[in-house]
């Protein structure tokens, strides 16, 4: 008898789970990649598109940039950008983005240096490994050098009062002549946020 | 006490449903008169009584790009949150760099005017369109 009610008891209560189980489900679809995201005051994609859109637009409109794109389309390379923020922040991919979008434009051509060894191993291959039919192989010394660097900035200031939050973003860009060192354009973008906690909802 | 939460709630859910996440969406081209978009449409009566699309100015940059201008104006006396959004097509009508534009925010203060400014992505865009909606 004690058995049989304790196997009762076992088979009521993995019903129960699974009955459970069944109500709590998650519920999952596509969201807008472009659609403005106020989850928290962290560094967030919105952030990342203004910054981008903003920046893009002001090296294309720049009228000595013009002036230099008009006629042909000058080689850059990008430096890092320097997370002075205390969050982590993939500052990389605020410069793909930006490159993607310049490189798009048609007045601007891109080296990556963080390819570099990559394309050494493979010239080596090419070239060394006799593998590889030589008048296919790829010459050495024939890269273009980069005439424009372009560098940059990220840096937040972080304010807290009881319940509200305040975060001030600065994203500054430039870019630089190699050859000379001339800073040749620089933009900044500003960004605020803030956050407050409320006792009712909304 | 329970309740009168209950009935909050309710009526902050009946609010959040009343701004609508559409809005207003305009067409411009370089030829246009800047005083009228060439196609206004309005999802948002609410919205459009609020916020008015001004002007819409255009040009070509000396880098043969379009570059446009778009004068919002807040018609209420308190701020108002909204985000939008370009889109660039070409002398086909073929969406240029589809996807690639996100949504702006911006905060637009009472009985005031801001303009939206944007670069096309390359020199193929003739016609732009501009959605502007409330940020919920």
């Amino acid at each position: 008898m004690k058995n049989l009610n304790r196997v009762g008891i076992i088979a009521i209560s993995t019903l129960l789970t699974l009955g459970l189980s069944g109500c709590a489900s998650t519920k999952i679809g596509y969201g807008d990649a472009g659609a403005v995201e106020t989850t928290t005051t962290d560094f967030g994609s919105t952030d990342l598109q203004m910054i981008a859109g903003k920046m893009v637009d002001s090296l294309l409109t720049f009228p000595p940039i013009v002036d230099i794109t008009n006629k042909r389309r000058p080689v850059m390379f990008v430096d890092t950008i320097k997370n002075k923020t205390s969050e982590h922040i993939d500052t990389e991919s605020v410069t793909d983005t930006i490159s993607s979008k310049i490189l798009r434009s048609g007045k601007f051509r891109f080296v990556d240096m963080t390819k570099v060894e990559a394309i050494q191993k493979q010239m080596a291959y090419q070239n060394e490994s006799g593998m590889v039919k030589k008048s296919s192989a790829m010459n050495m010394g024939r890269q273009v050098g980069a005439e424009y660097m372009m560098y940059g900035n990220l840096s937040s200031i972080v304010k807290r009062a009881g319940n509200s939050k305040d975060v001030y973003y600065k994203f500054t860009l430039k870019v630089m002549h190699v050859e000379s060192g001339i800073v040749e354009w620089s933009d900044e973008k500003e960004i605020r946020k803030s956050a407050k906690k409320s006792f009712f909802g909304s | 006490m329970k309740t009168y939460l209950l009935i909050g709630l309710l009526i902050s859910a009946i609010g959040l449903s009343g701004c609508a996440t559409s809005g207003m969406e305009a067409e411009g081209k370089p030829t246009d008169d800047p005083k009228y978009a060439k196609h206004l449409v309005i999802h948002n009566e609410a919205l459009a009584a609020k916020i008015i699309i001004q002007e819409m100015h255009t040009r070509t940059a000396r880098s043969g790009v379009l570059e446009v201008s778009v004068v919002l104006a807040n018609l209420t006396s308190t701020d108002k949150n909204i985000q939008y959004r370009f889109s660039w097509y070409d002398a086909d009508n073929f969406e240029v760099e589809q996807g690639s534009r996100a949504w702006t925010p911006v905060i637009l203060h009472g009985k005031s005017k801001t303009s939206m400014q944007a670069l096309a992505p390359n020199p193929t865009v003739t016609t732009y369109k501009v959605n502007v909606k409330e940020l919920k």
